[in-house]
């Protein structure tokens, strides 16, 4: 048991991420328009707010670069809302038209494909008739959006992996043909870049839902999409702006921080929230984490499973959290003193993928432009000395192989990859002087970091998702689940934690806090 | 003996949901019968044949939708339509034309509605309000405030909010009254009194929020080329109906469904009898109560009798839709949008809202007659307008016109006989293309009824575009509604699990158009972005 101090509140929130603040922010702006009168604490086990959104200072180079969440779509609402609200500062990302991307196959043979050509992915007409069969399957998950596991097929799709799907594409080709061998690359360096895990990791049916969830899944995974892509649009400032703004919006003393919660008793009357240096007594819990995040150093008394009156909610949201696994993601950021690859050639967008069979050597799954530019900038904030960045990831084996080796090695690989993939040595060249105090590469791997998991989100395996009916969301008693998986609209993103950690403090004080 | 017909699911209704649902079986391999009572499939979609040959294809119902609509966006795809943008060039403005009279400009790529910064803040507060209605999509009467917000029309709703406003005095309420009916009649060609506040943040919730609904850019981005028509055609093409497809019985009268334990029969005049595993009624709810359905279990009795009180709540906007034909986008000239909103007493000027409806300047396949305005009276000034002449109404909007676009309106009709064209034109042609409408106090009393709306009631789906979780009311909901009861209905047949290798949901991927969204703007969002 906790000593020290007891407090008695309504509400406690697990977690200081997006989700947890977006619901103390509900729970906070309907008091204030004297809607209720829930009191609540924010209880962040680690020594910052954010959860997945991390925005990391380069010291004399770029203030602002974000090493967790960083994009959205415009029509990803909650997200949007916040910006209009705490009036923060918008940037796109760099996609003009008339410019080439380029795509590594396994062999090492790079394909340069046009931006404004809609035949040019790798695999060509192969791909988008791939594409519309999966989006197709997704329409029929997204058909009923709070059911996923009521979908056509359901059962079918979540025995399969993602690589299982791929290797039966024959049932589903126009010409009853196995996948075009383009075509699966492409679909798999898009499976890495949205979820950090390998094809073979994850449920088919979990990931027809993420895409409901997002609308389809080229708009998750088509980055040309442009403002409707997930990856359209992102904050000038960092994300964390958008957390700074909603705990500025907060009543002072509502967020703790350094409280890693151990333990949540639930009785008839109500919950003791137990952490190391103190004790809640509240009439309802939200935990706004991943749900395999959330299951890391929490004892919940009774478990989960053995809440009186919680069947079956309770067993299904412990197998759920049992199963789940995170993303793993070493995402980075390259300062260069030139945007190099805008002028390569013809012009490259910068947007790089690649699926390097060696991948001991070749470590890059997806490059992006992250040149500072934004179209009006706020006049009290400092201009980047060097805005000319371009973010890095290494994900799924490749970040499990790689998180061995050092910071410098990493830089290297992915500098050398770039230079090979574009035929130039700037790729290498042009990057800023690395040293300790003014670092030219930056990066950043939530595995093991605290409590995190990994990143971006969780997912699950195959044989998980069709038997637990309602467990991302449904709430065990007197314990509300937020965190972004749990989002009905775009699940797994920055709007989903918005929108599921309003949704629990509506759920809250729906039911009535105590 | 007695012919029978057996088959997996008999959907009855041909409009929009029912072709989805259809097609939706399809993919799963089940067998499907079509029945419907119409002549014509599809019956929400009107493309103008008058016009055709010289306009290109001008829809006088269901027409526009939005890149962000992810069922019609892969109708697009697979069926490798080809979709016009309408025309919204940022750098011109549109006009708001005042109750009095005055013409109030607003830069095009922003949404400055009369009233400022009182409009500004009504607008943040729907979309919060809608934001909060959609958090449980499908329980939108057991949101936060539900009672209170569903004990109001819109209309009260509205001046209760102008009452906590320290700065709405008389002049800002009534121009911030006047944003918000053009606006609502644009949507749902209904006045704010007919509307009510939780439906109407329902139905925000389902498209996004409440900006998305009312701006041009949002749910008014795009229409197909070819008119809503050709969608009809390519479901009838892909599907193979009535050919080597699903068998289609049109313009026929059911006479009978009866719900059995085993089964249902479904009764048509002077046809076989039909039996079923299952049933799903496709299309309005007006309908339903018409429907002469009998079940086994007094307990679905009872359910379907709770779905019925909810359709008879459901109401439909107006909507005279008449489009005037130009030798020219002359107001591009003017610096103009052809976009329009007007708030005019009804007999002074029958305009609610316009859209640009030309052809984007130098398109390979634009016609003769490139250049449409698309006015149309919704709501009261339907009802104004309805009983008066078609030469009335023509002099009436062109008069109208002329004082917002200015006096080259007259000069540059074309000559040709073929400068006006109105949906009355067309039988029936006043109630499609308008979304429906239900009033305060019914999702509260009828909750329970709304939350099943999309489920089954025994052996018999329901697919309505009515209260769609998504994009309710619009072609997007009525695709999203068929799906699902498509989807669910071939679920509970237990169907195999395996899909046929090269079967129909490879067929409907050949050769998918390949085609990127439309760059959008986002509308109404990000308006205040940038103020710091």
């Amino acid at each position: 048991m906790g000593r020290g101090r007891v407090e008695q509140v309504d509400v406690v929130i697990v977690g200081g991420g997006l989700s947890g603040l977006a619901a103390a922010d509900l729970l906070h702006q309907r008091s204030l328009a004297g809607r209720s009168s829930a009191s609540f604490v924010v209880l962040e086990a680690g020594d910052r707010l954010g959860g997945r959104v991390l925005t990391a200072e380069a010291p004399g180079h770029f203030g602002w670069l974000d090493m967790g969440g960083a994009f959205f779509a415009v029509t990803q609402h909650h997200v949007m809302r916040m910006v209009d609200r705490f009036g923060l500062v918008i940037d796109q990302t760099y996609l003009p038209q008339g410019k080439s991307w380029r795509f590594q196959l396994e062999s090492g043979e790079v394909l340069e494909l046009r931006s404004d050509d809609p035949t040019s992915y790798p695999g060509g007409l192969h791909t988008l008739e791939a594409l519309a069969v999966l989006d197709r399957l997704t329409c029929h998950v997204r058909s009923s959006l709070t059911e996923p596991e009521v979908s056509l097929r359901a059962e079918l799709f979540d025995q399969w992996s993602v690589a299982d799907f791929i290797a039966n594409y024959a049932m589903f080709s126009p010409q009853g043909e196995p996948m075009h061998d383009h075509t699966r690359q492409a679909f798999t360096v898009s499976v890495r870049s949205g979820f950090s895990a390998e094809p073979h990791q994850i449920s088919f049916l979990y990931l027809l839902h993420y895409a409901a969830r997002t609308g389809s899944y080229a708009m998750l995974a088509d980055i040309l999409g442009g403002p409707l892509s997930a990856e359209g649009t992102r904050l000038a400032y960092g994300a964390g702006d958008l957390v700074a703004a909603l705990h500025g919006a907060l009543p002072r003393g509502a967020v703790r921080m350094g409280e890693a919660v151990q333990r949540i008793t639930q009785g008839k009357e109500g919950c003791t929230v137990t952490t190391r240096d103190g004790t809640y007594t509240c009439g309802r819990v939200i935990v706004a984490t991943a749900p395999r995040d959330a299951s890391q150093g929490i004892v919940f008394d009774p478990p989960l499973a053995a809440t009186p009156g919680a069947e079956p909610a309770g067993a299904r949201r412990e197998t759920l959290t049992g199963a789940a696994f995170m993303g793993r993601t070493i995402k980075g950021f390259l300062l260069y003193r030139t945007p190099w690859w805008r002028d390569v050639g013809d012009g490259h967008t910068g947007n790089t993928m690649a699926t390097h069979a060696d991948i001991d050597r070749f470590p890059l799954d997806w490059a992006l432009d992250h040149v500072w530019d934004p179209p009006e900038p706020d006049p009290a904030r400092p201009v980047p000395p060097h805005p000319n960045a371009l973010m890095t990831f290494i994900v799924g084996e490749a970040a499990n192989r790689w998180a061995g080796r050092s910071r410098e090695e990493r830089r290297d690989a992915l500098c050398r990859q770039l230079a090979d993939i574009y035929g130039t040595r700037a790729a290498i060249d042009e990057l800023l002087p690395d040293t300790p105090a003014q670092p030219s590469y930056l990066e950043h791997d939530f595995h093991g970091v605290g409590r995190f998991g990994g990143c971006p989100s969780a997912l699950l395996p195959p044989q998980v998702f069709a038997g637990v009916p309602g467990a991302l969301a449904a709430p065990v008693g007197r314990v509300h689940f937020a965190g972004s998986e749990s989002a009905v609209q775009w699940a797994g993103y920055m709007n989903g934690a918005l929108q599921s950690g309003q949704r629990a403090a509506a759920e809250v004080l729906t039911q009535g806090v105590r | 003996m007695m012919d029978v017909v057996d088959v997996d699911v008999v959907v009855i209704g041909g409009g929009v949901p029912g072709l989805a649902a259809v097609q939706a079986l399809a993919l799963a391999e089940r067998s499907v019968l079509l029945v419907t009572e119409e002549l014509v499939l599809g019956e929400e979609c009107v493309t103008a044949e008058a016009w055709q040959a010289s306009h290109g294809a001008v829809d006088l119902g269901l027409t526009y939708w939005s890149p962000a609509q992810n069922y019609a966006f892969q109708e697009l795809v697979e069926k490798q339509l080809e979709l016009v943008e309408t025309q919204l060039p940022s750098d011109k403005e549109w006009v708001f034309e005042l109750r009095d009279g005055t013409l109030h400009h607003s830069p095009g790529e922003k949404e400055v509605f009369p009233g400022g910064e009182l409009a500004d803040r009504l607008i943040d507060e729907l979309d919060d309000l809608s934001l909060l209605v959609g958090l449980d999509p499908r329980r939108p009467h057991r949101a936060l405030d539900a009672a209170e917000l569903d004990a109001h029309t819109v209309a009260s709703w509205v001046e209760a909010w102008f009452d906590r406003q320290p700065d709405a005095d008389a002049v800002r309420r009534d121009l911030v009254r006047q944003s918000l009916a053009a606006g609502l009649r644009a949507v749902f060609g209904a006045e704010l009194h007919e509307i009510g506040m939780l439906y109407l943040l329902h139905y925000g919730a389902s498209a996004g929020t409440f900006g998305w609904l009312v701006v041009p850019v949002g749910a008014f981005a795009v229409r197909f080329r070819d008119g809503a028509r050709s969608l009809v055609g390519a479901f009838e093409a892909a599907l193979g109906l009535g050919t080597h497809g699903p068998p289609v019985w049109r313009g026929v009268q059911v006479e009978a469904v009866r719900h059995l334990s085993t089964g249902v029969e479904v009764q048509v005049r002077g046809l076989p009898l039909v039996r079923a595993q299952r049933a799903i009624v496709a299309g309005p709810p007006a309908s339903w109560p018409d429907l002469p359905i009998t079940f086994d279990d007094p307990a679905l009795a009872s359910q379907w009798a709770a779905r019925l009180a909810l359709a008879r709540e459901v109401r439909h906007g107006r909507c005279i839709r008449a489009f005037v034909s130009f030798r020219s986008p002359f107001w591009l000239e003017a610096g103009l949008q052809a976009t329009v909103l007007a708030t005019r007493e009804p007999a002074a000027g029958p305009i609610a809202w316009t859209l640009d409806h030309s052809w984007p300047e130098g398109h390979p396949q634009a016609p003769s007659h490139p250049y449409v305005v698309a006015c149309n009276l919704s709501g009261a000034y339907a009802d104004h307008w309805r009983v008066r002449t078609r030469a009335d109404r023509r002099e009436a909007v062109i008069a109208q016109l002329e004082r917002i676009l200015g006096p080259r309106t007259r000069q540059e009709l074309v000559d040709d006989g073929l400068d006006y064209l109105e949906n009355l034109d067309q039988p029936g042609g006043s109630i499609v293309g308008t979304a429906p409408v239900i009033g305060a106090g019914v999702l509260t009393r009828l909750g329970s009824a709304f939350e099943l709306l999309g489920d089954e009631v025994g052996r018999l789906g329901v697919a309505s575009r009515v209260l769609a979780e998504q994009w309710s009311g619009t072609l997007e909901g009525a695709l999203h509604a068929g799906d699902r009861a498509g989807t669910r209905a071939a679920r509970a047949l237990d169907t195999p699990l395996l899909p046929t290798p090269g079967g129909p949901v490879a067929q409907a991927a050949a050769g998918a158009m390949p085609l990127r969204r439309p760059v959008v703007r986002c509308p109404a969002r990000g308006r205040r972005s940038r103020r710091s």
